[in-house]
């Protein structure tokens, strides 16, 4: 049952998981990361928007699945299907919408600018 | 109309209170007054603003709408307070076998708000390329004092410029994270089986702990202002070496959705003296759009906590009626969900 | 004679016709029909029940119908609301025929003019067809599916009553004359102006309020038909056309968020001050465009599919036998659901988009039309093995088959890029989407009417009446369309209040193009009065119709063995009826989804645990 993770109870470890997440966020921001840009040729702002989206992506899956419910309950497999159909549209409306601005090429790199694979 | 397949002559009130043994209401006042409510609020919006303009007499009318909104929802809560579980319908064939009705619903909801916020990401990810960075901008050079350079001026650099002026956000997200565990903890309090714990100690845990959620729920919307509009004193602590100063709001900084002649100490020429004159309108109407629709979904979701905390506190949920509070911890762990997309997003970004 | 109408306005100090107020026209003629017809409902209902008119009888019967959250009686005010105003948008069309009846008219100023053409997209689409086809959803799906109500029969309730409100607040601006100007398409920046009227902030206010009730529908009909079918009814054992209305919610609930998201942007820009669409701040007006068509295409895809169902009902029952292909029916109107979400670029090839995406939308556009033709030959195929019944609502449907196909095709020359920048904007537009959604979906309507009147209202309509509806409107209709499209390859504009013939090179219209444009006038006031023919049926059927039995046609679905009219709840709760399939290995082996799905499902032994 999703009553405990590791021994202890679920709610509690989530919620102190989320916590530590989002410490690591905001020290991402606060702290000196040109070190890291310098090495991967790349500017701080870039790197802090990777640490960023690594760090959305897990605490968005834990409270999907133990808070909503959506791990360890007999309706999870079903509720969890539900909950990822709209996928499809939200990535169409994503690329469609968000990336196709008109100026927005100018600040992409190489490989999603038109005109890279011969359209 | 002729057969009524036995059932006895009643008929609850449309006003409230309803008895769900026969299943959910046939008759409410609700929906239509809720109708009208929304029209008479959106209209005198409409004549409240206008371009910017602000006009003062429609004020009144705009808080009559509120007022019959209100009534709506006073109507609809009667006609629930009696509900305690007993009807509560489980669907039939594949796929949501055994799956509560409401509980499907809910997530069908989810699926139509995801689709909203990611609407206004787009729209966010669409502005956020198409439109050069102001710092980008001023490095440049490509600008002329006194002539205002349309250029997207993140409220990162405002919010994220220090601990202190981060310190609202970052308690709003620990707020909202401490909610989402409160509000689990009311529906596993609830759902304890009866004569495993005192139902008075029951009550009292189930109340308090959404209780809390609505107070944290409000520390998020004070702080929110404070943000934006109202800004803090931090005083000095010496022990802590921190010297007193101000912390100034987005609105005091000139971050506003009229403001197309923005200046920021940022962007002076230490060479010239020239200060940089930029058109923000964008910039601080996608902050203020985005994280105020979020803001919306908290507001809506400690109207909808009134409701659950008083119900609570009369005792009402038991084991077989706590699933509600569960529907409503979805609708809250979702909204949560946004926060956590769009604080670093907007704010740290 | 072809050149100038001339009449009079009475009560308007007898000027010309030309020079009175075009909406105190609109207004004056509006609240004549609805007088005329307050007053024929009122003699029937005062001759079916004399006694009718006590005070002690008016109160529970109007808080009855006011509160009332049971599916008939929604589905019923739905059909009130959505005949109401398809009349007001046929009204619009009229005054809208007039001023284009000859070259150089005015009729209608250029400024009333815009607003007409807004009111009448924005009134049809929003306010006449979605009612319409919620109505019948109402009604029908529970009845077919074997369920008693909706999943949530209070927020049913609120979805309509969000409806005329909405009404209100986006007919607000029009009778002052300041009604929204911007097209129903609402195009960024010009709805962001001050310059666009006022009444463009309550047009998007109450569309906004369209946008939460149609969410809150397609929420409640995705929860009821997921969960509430009748025991034995599978995904694939449901009629057609509840099938029809899963795909239109499913698809309405996930576009129209966007739309919502967009109409609040507008609100906001003319309220607050944002600067969403303001172009000196840097604001974009494609992106109004890309959120507009992202729910706008499909949009219109809801309003046909339940057409679709429709078609699929009638042509079954009327031949006698089951539709073919009922899989390829079910695979192909999901298709269509899915791919809709991505071709929406189509609407925008010349609006300077993304060239990529413009390739893009042109592929799966072209690829869309797929799937409609599967059903229309397995539409064909059914009428081939069977024997076809002549009643009214198959001639609706063979009727449908003609048009729709028509339209289709003439759709299909917009995916090419090339020719749609030749076509766009022109009359060719006007003519395919007025085949697809009057020739589509109005003609689906009236079938349905014939088809599902009995049930309903537990009278039988009249055939003969019927008859002369469907000869008199199919013609009339025919006239006034079909020559618009040689009217938009040649060159005439839309939305623009009047047209030259000149020999310029800008505007060369031929001579020939003013007589045609009075025919179609004239076609078009035919179209009109044909409509009456339904009208005055259904209050004849009303009045004296022959009381209909629970399956006057030999319909096998579900809701032909209630009585007529079903009984409220329309199923006993505690008695639902099962599906006893005739392949009862199909009722009772899951397919290979239901397989897979099956492993996921919660077990019946678990669905009594409760504690997390």
């Amino acid at each position: 049952m999703s009553n405990t993770i590791m021994g202890k109870d679920a709610y509690w470890m989530n919620f102190g998981g989320l916590m530590a997440l989002t410490l690591l966020e905001v020290a991402a921001v606060g702290s000196d990361l040109s070190g890291i840009a310098a090495d991967y040729d790349t500017t701080e702002r870039a790197i802090t928007l990777w640490i960023l989206t690594i760090i959305a992506i897990p605490k968005f899956m834990m409270i999907a699945a133990i808070f909503m419910h959506l791990w360890g309950e007999g309706d999870s497999g079903i509720l969890t299907l539900t909950a990822l159909f709209p996928a499809f549209f939200i990535i169409v409306m994503v690329l469609f919408i968000g990336l196709t601005h008109p100026e927005a090429t100018t600040g992409l790199p190489a490989w999603c600018r038109p005109g890279t694979y011969g359209l | 109309m002729s057969d009524n397949y036995g059932h006895d002559e009643h008929h609850p009130s449309p006003w409230g209170p309803h008895d769900w043994d026969h299943g959910a209401p046939h008759n409410s006042f609700a929906p239509i007054i809720l109708a009208i409510g929304v029209g008479i609020f959106l209209l005198m919006f409409g004549g409240l603003f206008a371009f910017g303009e602000y006009d003062p007499s429609y004020l009144p009318m705009v808080f009559v709408g509120f007022a019959v909104i209100a009534s709506a929802f006073i109507v609809w809560w009667r006609q629930d307070m009696s509900f305690d579980g007993t009807y509560e319908p489980r669907g039939r064939g594949v796929p949501f076998k055994n799956i509560q009705i409401r509980k499907v619903g809910v997530w069908v909801f989810l699926m139509s708000e995801m689709m909203i916020f990611t609407s206004l990401f787009s729209t966010y990810m669409r502005y956020r390329q198409g439109i050069p960075r102001c710092d980008t901008v001023f490095e440049s050079g490509d600008w002329v004092e006194g002539v205002a350079v349309n250029c997207y001026e993140p409220a990162s650099q405002l919010i994220a410029s220090s601990w202190w002026h981060i310190a609202p956000g970052a308690i709003n997200t620990f707020a909202l994270i401490i909610s989402s565990f409160t509000i689990v903890q009311a529906l596993r309090w609830a759902h304890k089986p009866e004569g495993s714990v005192d139902e008075d100690v029951r009550r009292k845990r189930v109340y308090r702990y959404l209780g809390a959620t609505w107070c944290l729920a409000v520390l998020f919307l004070t702080l929110k202002m404070v943000e934006w509009f109202i800004g803090f004193h931090v005083p000095e602590i010496g022990f802590l070496g921190i010297h007193e100063h101000e912390i100034h709001s987005l609105y005091s900084e000139g971050y506003l959705i009229n403001n197309d002649q923005y200046q920021s100490h940022n962007y002076v020429d230490e060479a010239t003296g020239a200060h940089m004159m930029a058109n923000i309108r964008v910039s601080a109407t996608m902050f203020y759009v985005t994280t105020g629709t979020h803001g919306a979904h908290v507001l809506g979701g400690i109207v909808g906590l009134t409701y659950l905390t008083y119900k609570a506190w009369t005792g009402a949920y038991k084991p077989q009626s706590a699933v509600s509070i569960e529907y409503f911890g979805l609708y809250w762990h979702f909204v949560d969900l946004v926060w956590v997309l769009v604080f670093p997003f907007f704010y740290l970004y | 004679m072809w050149n100038r109408a001339e009449a009079t306005a009475f009560g308007f100090g007898s000027e010309p016709l030309e020079d009175a107020d075009p909406f105190k026209v609109l207004a004056t003629l509006i609240v004549v029909s609805v007088v005329l017809l307050s007053i024929v409902v009122l003699y029937v209902f005062y001759r079916n029940n004399p006694d009718g008119f006590e005070w002690d009888r008016f109160a529970p019967w109007i808080t009855e119908w006011i509160t009332s959250t049971d599916h008939k009686k929604i589905g019923t005010l739905y059909f009130v609301q959505g005949l109401f105003f398809l009349g007001v948008g046929g009204i619009m069309a009229m005054m809208i025929r007039v001023q284009l009846s000859s070259p150089g008219n005015d009729f209608i100023s250029q400024d009333y003019y815009n607003q007409f053409f807004t009111l009448h997209g924005t009134t049809m689409i929003f306010l006449a067809a979605m009612p319409l086809i919620a109505g019948f959803a109402n009604w029908i799906v529970p009845l077919q599916i074997g369920a008693p109500d909706l999943a949530f029969p209070r927020l049913n309730a609120l979805s309509f009553w969000l409806q005329p409100v909405a009404a209100l607040l986006i007919f607000t601006g029009v009778f002052s004359g300041a009604g929204a100007d911007t097209g129903w398409t609402g195009y960024a920046p010009y709805v962001v102006t001050e310059t666009a009227h006022a009444g463009v902030s309550m047009w998007a206010a109450g569309q906004i309020m369209l946008v939460a009730s149609s969410t809150l529908t397609g929420i409640n009909f995705l929860t009821t038909i997921a969960v509430m079918r009748a025991p034995g009814m599978g995904w694939f054992q449901m009629p057609l056309f509840t099938w029809s209305i899963l795909v239109a919610n499913v698809m309405l609930f996930l576009s129209i968020p966007a739309f919502g998201v967009g109409l609040i942007q507008v609100f906001l820009d003319r309220t607050i001050g944002t600067a969403f669409y303001d172009v000196a701040a840097g604001g974009d007006p494609l992106l109004w465009s890309h959120l507009f068509w992202y729910f706008g295409h499909p949009e219109v895809y809801v309003v046909i599919v339940p057409a679709f169902g429709v078609i699929s009902e009638v042509i079954a029952t009327s031949a006698r036998r089951s539709i073919f292909g009922y899989k390829s029916m079910v695979y192909a109107m999901a298709g269509i659901g899915l791919v809709s979400f991505i071709v929406y670029g189509h609407h925008m090839f010349t609006s300077g988009m993304s060239p990529t995406l413009r390739f893009v939308t042109m592929l799966t556009t072209m690829l869309v039309a797929v799937p409609t033709g599967i059903k229309i030959f397995n539409w064909l195929k059914t009428m081939h093995g069977g024997s076809l019944v002549y009643r009214t609502h198959t001639l609706w449907t063979l009727g449908f088959l003609v048009t729709f196909t028509l339209g289709g095709i003439s759709g299909m020359f917009f995916p090419s890029m090339g020719m749609d920048v030749h076509l766009h904007e022109t009359y060719f537009v006007v003519a395919h989407f007025h085949y697809v959604l009057v020739g589509g979906t109005v003609f689906g309507f009236y079938a349905a009417i014939y088809y599902w009147y009995p049930k309903m209202t537990g009278r039988m309509l009249d055939e003969k009446l019927g008859v002369l509806h469907f000869l008199t409107g199919f013609i009339s209709y025919n006239a006034v369309f079909w020559p618009m499209h040689r009217l938009g390859v040649i060159g005439m504009i839309r939305r623009t209040h009047t047209y030259y013939i000149t020999t310029d090179d800008f505007q060369a219209l031929p001579e020939w193009a003013a007589d045609w444009n009075m025919m179609i006038s004239v076609s078009a006031f035919l179209f009109f009065a044909s409509n009456l023919f339904l009208v005055a049926n259904m209050i004849k059927s009303l009045i004296r119709g022959e009381k209909a039995p629970a399956d006057p046609w030999g319909g096998w679905s579900f809701e032909w063995m209630t009585s007529s009219p079903p009984p409220t709840p329309s199923f006993d709760p505690h008695n639902i009826p099962t599906l006893m399939n005739a392949n009862e290995h199909v009722a009772n082996e899951p397919g290979k989804i239901g397989k897979w799905f099956q492993r996921l499902m919660v077990a019946d032994d678990t669905a009594e645990e409760g504690s997390h």
